[in-house]
């Protein structure tokens, strides 16, 4: 997964070292500037001086993503478009998370059409899913703040009991989430 | 062989090296809160008390990342390009003299790691050596677009590598030597300007030599406005889009080692380095390259970038015909004044 | 074994590896890569040998300027298009073996036996240090008594420089032209083929009391400036005839 961690036993000297990869990893989350429509809007003045989700937490926003950590897709996902934010997921480079943005992201919104993707979770693992069309930067930062709890507590359970029980864990609370969406057509 | 001399020079380069390593990673963060405090936000607040702990975060974040290779890219020289821009970087401020010297337990140090008679050009010549780290890196990316960001960027810094060296030729005139400890010694005599008795500091007599530089060491070092080949709406990142984790972190920082140590050339070659009103000393330096980083980050701040073509015709029809014409002038000054004329 | 005699074994020995990696790789990046070693390697045994000018413009020069300029060559060349490095016929290859070991074989006798050594110059370690290091010696000299010969070089890389820009001029006088033309125009379009052959683009003529013409009947302008325009009203206001 990285390049030292994981390699030890479980002592008190990696318990530290975990903990400060905790930290580290909650605190500079890169995000992957992936704005796809009227969302990305939305993004952007969250990146902007009222609520700088950009700076305040660490947070940088990078183009490329292999530097990213986080993918917020922003915006309707078509079908032309669902091959691309599948590649540019797989792009990334662990460990990453993924925030669902706005109603078209979650469900595919309003547009039940032939050309859009009723929902990215279609095409790759979301995390967060934040609702509202656009969300308002304040719920999009509860978004991202929540993303941060789902990352100390995925460390966490990395750290007592293995890897293999966080990535269930984070399967478990993806389907969770995925559930709480209700019924889509 | 004097073990002694050669111990205690060894451990002020091994200070020196640290303290400049430390230096770049609250560089990233200086450059984040100005930046904040210029656009009107704040800047990393919750990471530490101040958010003094982000570039801690970031860099052990960036540690523990998964370590991409890209598939087609060769392996060998994609592991060495970022080794490479990383390690040349801080090797320039090996000629920077922090001071003159002092006696430390009855030992002589001298506060600079090395005296070279030809330091100026040692330090061209290792910018001309941290191309490669950019060509290596964007070849090894098999990423077409990484290439010729590559290429571009490359080309940009041997450009104006020629204006950045032309335009201390004006103050190799003037002082008569390379070694940046006899130009730091030629800064300190006292200048009688009209009855007003200043210290010889280039900046006065060199003004358009200083702004040529300043020009060309933006550039050199890829920082905005002249960061077309990473910016990110053109070409994604340029040479460093496939770099992941640790390694491009060595790019990065080695951008920001790469101004810090410009930074204190110009203080140095310009400002009179560890030269000051009262008490000289390393503090006056260390404050004359901090104003020349907030510069720098102050022009990223303000300035939208040159267009790639803009960029060049800057380089080749306007800045080399002026540091040309301000070699011409001052030896013709330094004739006048040495009465040859 | 002195501390520098030591430091040069190492130097050379890297240096003449590289060289020969420089032969040997497979790959043209790898070859150019090795000769960034050896030449680098070269700079520092300069450096040994007290010519510390030398060994900066072997760094500026060499590696920052030429191999810099081969990497982009055989970067922006398509593989397929490279001459073949590795092929040959084993009776070349056994002929440059040959070859090559008569060269080293020579070039060892005359170092071996030290018969071919050239006058001392005036240049003695103690006339370069009374001018003040080599650097001032070597700009004595060549700006003394070898002038010409720098102005010659720099005409020459004029000739050069110039022969350059010339090759990478496009050919036609058109599309020079069009080049001319447009160079300057950041986001803006060219003015269109129509421009470019010295006509005018007709703007559309109103209907009186019509503000803009109908959807299917704009022709569509391409304009250099905003004076383009004014012949068309702007949306909203009325149209004065």
């Amino acid at each position: 997964m990285g390049v030292i961690e994981n390699r030890f036993e479980h002592n008190i000297l990696t318990t530290t070292v975990d903990a400060v990869f905790n930290w580290a990893r909650r605190s500079s989350l890169w995000w992957l500037q992936f704005g796809l429509a009227c969302c990305a809007i939305e993004m952007i003045s969250a990146a902007m001086p009222r609520f700088d989700m950009a700076e305040r937490f660490g947070m940088l926003y990078r183009a490329s993503p292999r530097q990213a950590d986080l993918m917020i897709v922003a915006g309707t996902v078509t079908k032309k478009m669902a091959p691309v934010v599948r590649q540019l997921y797989d792009q990334m480079a662990d460990p990453k998370w993924v925030i669902s943005m706005g109603s078209c992201a979650n469900v595919g919104g309003p547009f039940d059409t032939y050309a859009v993707v009723q929902g990215v979770d279609q095409v790759i693992p979301v995390d967060v899913y934040v609702p509202g069309c656009p969300p308002l930067p304040e719920a999009l930062y509860y978004g991202v703040l929540e993303l941060q709890n789902r990352v100390i507590k995925y460390d966490t359970i990395a750290k007592k009991q293995g890897v293999e029980a966080a990535e269930a864990d984070r399967v478990r609370a993806r389907e969770e989430a995925q559930a709480a969406l209700g019924v889509r057509r | 062989m004097n073990w002694a001399a050669f111990l205690s020079n060894y451990i002020f380069a091994f200070i020196v090296l640290n303290v400049m390593l430390g230096l770049m990673a609250y560089m990233t963060y200086f450059e984040r809160k100005v930046l904040a405090a210029m656009q009107d936000r704040v800047g990393p607040k919750r990471t530490g008390p101040f958010g003094l702990l982000q570039p801690i975060a970031d860099g052990i974040k960036l540690l523990a990342k998964e370590d991409i290779v890209p598939k087609n890219a060769d392996r060998l020289v994609f592991l060495v390009a970022p080794l490479l821009s990383f390690v040349l970087a801080p090797l320039s401020a090996a000629v920077i003299p922090f001071g003159g010297t002092v006696t430390v337990f009855g030992q002589e140090v001298n506060l600079y790691v090395a005296d070279i008679n030809v330091a100026v050009l040692y330090v061209l010549a290792l910018g001309g050596m941290g191309v490669y780290g950019i060509i290596l890196g964007g070849y090894a990316s098999a990423n077409r677009y990484s290439l010729l960001g590559a290429l571009r960027s490359a080309a940009q810094v041997i450009s104006y590598e020629i204006v950045l060296g032309l335009s201390l030729v004006g103050v190799f005139i003037l002082s008569g030597t390379l070694s940046l400890v006899q130009i730091l010694e030629a800064q300190q005599q006292p200048l009688s300007f009209g009855g007003v008795q200043v210290p010889n500091w280039y900046i006065l007599s060199q003004p358009l030599g200083f702004v040529l530089f300043l020009i060309a060491a933006v550039a050199e070092t890829n920082r905005a406005p002249f960061d077309l080949p990473e910016a990110e709406s053109e070409l994604i990142g340029g040479f460093h889009t496939e770099y992941s984790g640790f390694r491009f972190s060595f790019f990065f920082l080695a951008e920001y080692i790469n101004m810090i140590a410009v930074s204190l050339l110009a203080a140095t070659l310009f400002l009179g380095g560890t030269d000051g009103p009262i008490a000289d000393g390393v503090w006056w330096l260390a404050a004359k390259a901090a104003l020349f980083l907030f510069f720098y980050i102050w022009l990223r701040t303000t300035l939208p970038r040159f267009r790639y073509d803009q960029l060049m015709g800057l380089a080749w029809k306007v800045l080399l015909p002026l540091a040309l014409i301000n070699i011409a002038l001052t030896g013709l000054i330094r004739l006048w004044g040495l009465g040859l004329l | 074994m002195s501390a520098e005699v030591l430091v040069f074994d190492i130097l050379g020995a890297i240096a003449v590896l590289a060289a020969a990696g420089v032969v040997l790789a497979r790959n043209p990046v790898h070859s150019a890569l090795a000769l960034v070693v050896s030449f680098v390697n070269v700079a520092a045994i300069y450096v040994i040998l007290r010519a510390e000018f030398l060994a900066a413009a072997q760094i500026i020069v060499y590696t920052g300027a030429i191999l810099v300029l081969v990497l982009f060559v055989i970067m922006l060349v398509d593989p397929d298009n490279l001459p073949e490095f590795h092929g040959g016929r084993p009776v070349q290859r056994l002929l440059a073996l040959i070859l090559g070991l008569a060269l080293l074989g020579e070039v060892m006798a005359a170092i071996l036996t030290r018969t071919i050594v050239g006058q001392p110059g005036p240049w003695s370690p103690q006339a370069v240090a009374a001018v003040g290091g080599n650097t001032q010696a070597l700009g004595r000299v060549l700006y003394s008594g070898y002038v010409l010969p720098i102005q010659v070089t720099a005409v020459l890389l004029l000739a050069a420089t110039i022969g350059a820009l010339v090759l990478a001029r496009p050919d036609t006088p058109r599309v020079r032209a069009l080049v001319r033309d447009t160079a300057t125009i950041s986001l803006a379009h060219p003015r269109g083929s129509e421009m470019a052959n010295g006509v005018e683009p007709a703007l559309p003529a109103l209907a009186a009391g019509q503000l803009k013409l109908e959807a299917g009947e704009r022709t569509l302008v391409m304009a250099k400036s905003g004076d383009d325009f004014l012949d068309q009203p702007v949306w909203g206001e009325r149209h004065q005839s």
